[in-house]
Formats: structure tokens, C-alpha cells, sequence
């Protein structure tokens, strides 16, 4: 079976329509044997003050942090450059002491204002659900539990606005801990702490209302494992995956490699057509909402499409094959990609082995091969880049790093100043410039002609690596006006395992993570037991 | 390593950006600056100190030639290159992906096979300034020593931290009140 190409898969319009999967990075990390306990609860009755929850893994021990404070109402907001929130978590390598809490204390509310040293693995912040948070308190508190439909809809208690790991602010790099088992792929210990924040929320929205009333009740099993957690992301994540195009290639290879090997699968077995029926029907689209009007109904049609795949009568020969090639051929791309997730999910024996291969070492995408013709790197562009080969493309904006909060923005090229400061997210523009400075000097090599003109090094070293990674590289100009940066945002996010896409703009989104995922302490039971 | 009291505690992460973004600040093409960003990490982790040897180096007019000119798959056979610094010339011969490399500076000899970690006869760096770099189509013997990371952590003092930073500010964008209402996406009040 064929994998999908690379001209049908790196395409903004399909990236922007992907699902998690049993892939998914968060769904990687459930796989693993955490054993989690809470071991300081020092919360007052406004639910202020710090936690720590113990994770113990293959031998070594990690501290999850948590500082809950308290915050005016006109400091809340989703924007990364926020300055304070009403919780901050750092993930922490061994046991801390009191010095150690301390230190933190001092240092993870403040986040990226405050310094942190190698034990300080993973940090990040949250904001609570206005809307969700003190109905869910004062539900408990009388004794209630909250209304389901509305936990269903908001789907969480915090929001997380930033997660950091790779060395951010002090903190350890990620070579440091990339050979543990536990933190094996991408962003295992970013997904471990979003999955014990979620716990944290939960916790303490029953502390609050134990503290309001005597008589309050605990959220009922069912019910608590429908809050997820939140994240809102913005144009500061778009960058990565044009940054680290090896990354990028290993992910979507798996993903495909995955579907390809699902679909070449002669017939189903009960078990296999079992689970299949178990996920599509766990898959709730009625919950997910958005205010988004290109997303809404990109959702409505989803819909529509998905009772199709519901009645799609699988047939005995190449069952898996059938369904996808069905939906190819007459669903949309939301549908298309739903379905991709759903064919994986049933199959966990013959496509999880292949998250090991989902990590990259960005240094093997670095060396140029200089001594190449450059007539004969010329041919490359040709074949490998005719997309982007079809005249000047549209280059009415461009990326930036904002000296105000050093983030990544997007500018109007000809209305806004900077544009000399462009991030090289221009390769649609740029590698046909390239092509034309090779043919003006054929028969140079390389190296030789790098060296005369160093402004075309990166150019010249990507078209090298989407050579040898055809998935490394995104299909479409990426600095157009129809541009939409939520689709980069999307395919990221669905790669780690986010629910409910819900754009607020073309350029930010607010997602879900976890939503009816275990909770540690039932985590820990089930592992023991299936470990039994 | 001896640092200064007001020395500040980098990952190896803060490294590479900082010289990323100083080399691009300072006005090297972008390809050089990420090469120059992964050659200051490179040195952090495995030779020690980086920063003071950067900031001479984008002093010099033409230092894209000594901070990218020598990627080991860059040439073919002998190449005699004299240089401003051998040491920032190394971490871009040693990704060789193809052939093994050798490098003799003054009395020091290193040597790299593709996928390998360099070897060397002494970790203590010459500040020659004529390298001579053999390929070889066959994996070269080891030398005595390994050039693996030993540090994970590189301590800069404070001086230099903030020359680099300043070279790293020509690169942002100063905010307008168009760039705030729109560069960034998320801007409401989280509010629900």
C-alpha cells in the first residue's frame, strides 16, 4: 500500500482539517505506567496557596507543582504576553525541598520573568473558565452536581496560555532528558503536565466548594472525566513546524505510514470491527462549537459527512481500504481526516510501535551537500517545488519577531513597517529566486556558490532536506493573504492530541486536551491492573 | 571553567538562539546565522566558553567566511582555509554526513566519520589561524579523546549577555498599535 504523497498530505487545506489520533502525543504519553500521587495540598479556602503531586516512572521520581493566586479580573487574558494568571505548574526533576519550593515560588508565577534552572523540566501557566469554575463550586457546594450539557460545552475549568519546555527561560534542555524512556517522542513531558493540570483544576474545584459548604459532594465519576483541560494558542506556535521540518516529515511519515499499513489490511476481525464501532461512537461532534463562522461550518458539514461514514457498510475484502477510499472520493476534508483517526484507532498492536519513530534530531537536517552541482540542485527545485513554480506568488505578509514580547507575529508587508526583519518562512518566494542563481551559475558547485552568495544558505539547505524528507515540507505560500495561520496551529495541535478546534480568528484558536481521558488516580489502577 | 560572579546559567537551547539571533542582528545571512547559532551550542557543550570569541568574530567585517565557509560536505578533498577562529569552523565540519574529515590546527589533530562523535588528541583549543581539512572516503581511526558534550549548562557573564542581546534586538520588531491589535491573534479579554 502506497503512502499518501506528500502533494496531497502537506497541503494547509488538509493540515488545517487533521484530527488526533491514537498518535497523538498525549495519547503516547497515556500509554505509559505513571503511578501519581498528591502529596502537599496547602490550599486555602479561596482554593490559594500550592500543591505538589509526586509522579513516579521506571525508577525515577518527578514533582508536578502547582501555585494557585489570586488575580484581578482585568489581568485575565488569553495573550501569551499576559504578566500574571490565576495558576502557574512547573514540572520538576526529583523531589524538591523547602529551599527548592521556595525558589519556586518566587520564580514560576511569574513565568517568563522569572529564571529557572536544569531540575525545572516543564513550566506553564493557566487561567481559570470564568463560565465553568464557580458554576461547577457552588454546584458541588449545595450538594448538586454541575449541569452535564454545560461541562460537555466549555469542556474545562483552566485554560493553559503557555507551555515551555527545550531550555525556555532556564530550564533544562530537552537533550537532557530525551534519552529517558518515559519522555521518549515528542513533548512527552509537556503532555505529562498538561494531563496533571487537568487534575490539579478538578482538585481544586472541589477543594473550593468543600470550602464553601460542609455538605458539598465530589463530582461524580462520569461526569469528572468530561473536563478536559484548555489551551488557547496564537501565531507563537505557527513558526515550529517550518523550523523543524525533520520533526515535521517524522510526524506526518508515521501518520501516514500508519494509515498505509491499516489499509492494507486483507479484513477485519471482530475485535478490530468492535473497536471501530467503539470509536465512532465516542466521537461527540455535537460538543464542539465555534463562533468561528468558516469553522462552524466546515463542522455542520462534518456532521452531515460523518452519518455517511456511520452507515457505510464495510465490506469483507479490504475493509479499512474501502471506507478510506469511499471517503476520499466523497466526503470533505474535516471528514476525510476524522476518518483517518477513526481507521488507526481499533489498531493499536500494528501502528503504535511507529510514535518511537516520531522524534528527530533536527541536527541530521543541517550538513549541505556542497559538492553538488548546482545545476543538479537546480533539477531538485524543479521537480520537487513545481508548486511553488508558478510565478511570483503572493507576498503580502510577512513573519516577524515582535520586540515587545518576542513573539511571533504576522505583519501586512506593504502597510506596516519591518518587513526587512522578515522570518524565513518564505520558501514559496524565496526557492524560485534560488532556481533562477543556480542557473546563472550551472556548473558551480555548492559550496562554491554559497560561499560567494551566503543569502541563499537556508534556501539552498532546505531544498536539500525536503529532498530527503518529503513531508518536511508545507506545500503552499505561507506568507499569502489567504493565508489562514490557524490551519498551521490545527495540524500541530492535532498531532497532539487536541480536541474542539475553536477558532477565535484567523490567527488564534482555543482547543481541548484530555477531555474523558483517565485521571491519574484511576490511571494508576488501570495500569497496575493491565500490568497484571 | 572559571566565570564571573554576574555570570548567568544558560541551556544549551538559549545558547544557539542567542547566537542564532546575534549572528542574524549583526547582519549575517539567515542560513550562516542558524549555523552560527548551532556552532555556539556545539562549543558550549563540548569545549566551554563561546561568548566573548563570538562577539570578536561579528566584529569582523566578513565573518560569514569563518562562521559558515567550512561544512564538511562543503568541499572535495584538501582544503587549506585560514580562518579568524578554527574553533567556530569546526562544528559545521564535524556534521559530515558523508565522508570522514580531518582537521589538523598548529599541533592539534581532530578527525570526524559521518555519524560519529569527533575525536581529538587534546581538547585545549589553538587559536591557530590556518586550518588544513582532509576528507577520506574510509572511516578514519579514532583519536585518544572524545569530543562528546560535557556540559549542559553554559555560564556567560553578564557583559557579554547583554552585547549579544543587543545584537539579537536588531532582529524584532517594534510594536505598533496596528502590530498590537492584529500581529498577534489572541487579544480579548478571556473573559468566559
Amino acid at each position: 500500500m502506497k503512502l499518501r504523497p506528500p502533494e496531497q498530505v502537506m497541503r494547509l487545506a488538509r493540515m488545517g482539517a487533521m484530527h488526533a489520533t491514537r498518535l497523538s502525543f498525549l495519547r503516547a504519553m497515556l500509554r505509559r505506567p505513571w503511578q501519581v500521587s498528591r502529596e502537599t495540598w496547602a490550599l486555602d479556602a479561596e482554593g490559594f496557596g500550592h500543591a505538589v503531586y509526586r509522579v513516579r516512572i521506571f525508577g525515577r521520581t518527578y514533582s508536578f507543582v502547582a501555585f494557585s493566586t489570586e488575580l484581578a479580573p482585568e489581568l485575565r487574558t488569553d495573550r501569551v504576553i499576559a504578566e500574571a494568571w490565576d495558576a502557574s505548574f512547573v514540572l520538576y526533576d526529583g523531589v524538591p525541598d523547602a529551599g527548592e519550593i521556595e525558589r519556586l515560588r518566587q520564580n514560576v508565577p511569574r513565568q517568563e520573568a522569572g529564571r529557572f534552572c536544569e531540575r525545572d523540566l516543564i513550566l506553564s501557566r493557566a487561567n481559570k473558565s470564568v463560565r465553568l469554575y464557580d458554576v461547577v463550586a457552588r454546584a458541588l457546594a449545595g450538594g448538586a452536581q454541575p449541569d452535564a450539557a454545560l461541562v460537555e460545552s466549555v469542556g474545562y475549568l483552566m485554560r493553559t496560555t503557555a507551555v515551555y519546555g527545550n531550555g525556555k527561560f532556564g530550564i533544562a534542555d530537552r537533550a537532557a532528558i530525551a534519552s529517558r524512556p518515559e519522555f521518549a517522542g515528542p513533548f512527552a513531558a509537556e503532555m505529562l503536565t498538561v494531563w496533571l493540570i487537568r487534575a490539579f483544576t478538578v482538585d481544586l474545584v472541589e477543594h473550593r466548594a468543600r470550602a464553601m459548604s460542609a455538605t458539598a459532594v465530589a463530582l461524580a465519576p462520569d461526569l469528572r472525566r468530561r473536563f478536559g483541560v484548555g489551551n488557547a494558542t496564537g501565531l507563537g506556535m505557527a513558526p515550529f513546524l517550518v523550523r523543524h521540518p525533520l520533526l515535521l516529515h517524522n510526524w506526518m511519515l508515521a501518520r501516514e505510514t500508519a494509515l498505509a499499513r491499516v489499509r492494507a489490511l486483507p479484513a477485519a476481525t471482530d475485535s478490530t470491527l468492535g473497536a471501530f464501532a467503539d470509536a465512532v461512537a465516542r466521537t461527540g461532534l455535537d460538543g464542539w462549537r465555534t463562533d468561528d463562522a468558516v469553522q462552524m461550518a466546515r463542522i455542520v458539514a462534518l456532521r452531515a459527512d460523518f452519518a455517511r461514514v456511520r452507515d457505510f457498510a464495510l465490506p469483507a475484502a479490504y475493509p479499512w481500504d474501502a471506507l478510506y477510499r469511499w471517503a476520499e472520493a466523497n466526503l470533505g476534508l474535516e471528514a476525510q481526516e476524522l476518518v483517518v483517526a477513526l481507521l488507526l484507532e481499533p489498531h493499536g498492536a500494528l501502528i503504535d510501535d511507529l510514535c518511537e519513530g516520531m522524534g528527530a534530531d533536527e541536527q541530521a537536517a543541517v550538513a549541505i551537500d556542497g559538492s553538488m552541482r548546482c545545476a543538479d540542485l537546480a533539477d531538485i527545485v524543479v521537480r520537487d517545488y513545481d508548486w511553488a513554480l508558478g510565478g511570483p506568488p503572493d507576498e503580502s505578509r510577512f513573519w516577524y519577531a515582535s520586540a515587545e514580547k518576542l513573539e511571533p507575529r504576522l505583519g501586512e508587508r506593504f502597510a506596516e513597517p519591518g518587513a526587512e526583519y522578515e522570518q524565513p518562512l518564505t520558501f514559496a518566494r524565496d526557492v524560485p529566486l534560488l532556481l533562477a542563481a543556480l542557473r546563472a551559475d550551472p556548473e558551480a558547485r555548492v559550496a562554491e556558490f554559497l560561499m560567494r552568495q551566503p543569502e541563499w544558505r537556508h534556501v539552498a539547505r532546505r531544498v536539500q532536506v525536503a529532498h530527503r524528507y518529503p513531508y518536511a515540507e508545507i506545500r503552499d505560500n505561507l506568507i499569502g493573504a489567504e493565508m489562514r495561520p490557524i490551519d498551521l496551529l490545527r495540524c500541530k495541535l492535532a498531532m497532539f492530541g487536541a480536541q474542539k478546534f475553536d477558532p477565535r480568528s484567523d490567527r488564534w484558536l482555543r482547543i481541548t486536551l484530555f477531555q474523558g481521558a483517565p485521571f491519574p488516580e484511576e490511571f494508576s489502577r488501570e495500569s497496575v491492573e493491565r500490568a497484571a | 571553567m572559571s566565570a564571573p560572579p554576574d555570570a548567568l546559567d544558560l541551556s544549551l537551547n538559549e545558547v544557539e538562539v542567542l547566537a542564532q539571533k546575534a549572528a542574524r542582528g549583526a547582519g549575517l545571512a539567515w542560513g550562516v546565522a542558524e549555523d552560527t547559532g548551532r556552532a555556539a551550542a556545539w562549543i558550549a557543550a563540548r569545549i566551554g566558553p563561546w561568548a566573548a570569541e563570538l562577539l570578536a568574530l561579528l566584529h569582523v567585517q566578513d565573518s560569514t567566511l569563518v562562521l559558515a565557509g567550512l561544512l564538511a560536505d562543503d568541499f572535495s578533498d584538501r582544503h587549506v582555509a585560514r580562518v579568524n577562529s578554527p574553533l567556530w569552523a569546526l562544528p559545521g565540519l564535524f556534521c559530515t554526513t558523508t565522508r570522514a574529515v580531518a582537521v589538523r590546527l598548529d599541533g592539534t589533530e581532530m578527525r570526524c566519520n559521518p555519524g560519529e562523535a569527533p575525536t581529538a588528541t587534546t581538547v585545549d583549543m589553538p587559536t591557530a589561524s590556518a586550518l588544513t581539512v582532509t576528507f577520506a572516503g574510509t572511516p578514519l581511526p579514532d583519536l585518544p579523546l572524545k569530543l562528546q558534550p560535557r556540559f549542559r549548562r553554559s555560564l556567560v557573564g553578564a557583559g557579554e549577555w547583554e552585547k549579544l542581546q543587543a545584537l539579537a534586538y536588531r532582529t524584532y520588531v517594534p510594536a505598533t498599535d496596528h502590530s498590537r491589535r492584529s500581529g498577534a491573534g489572541a487579544g480579548l479579554l478571556d473573559d468566559e
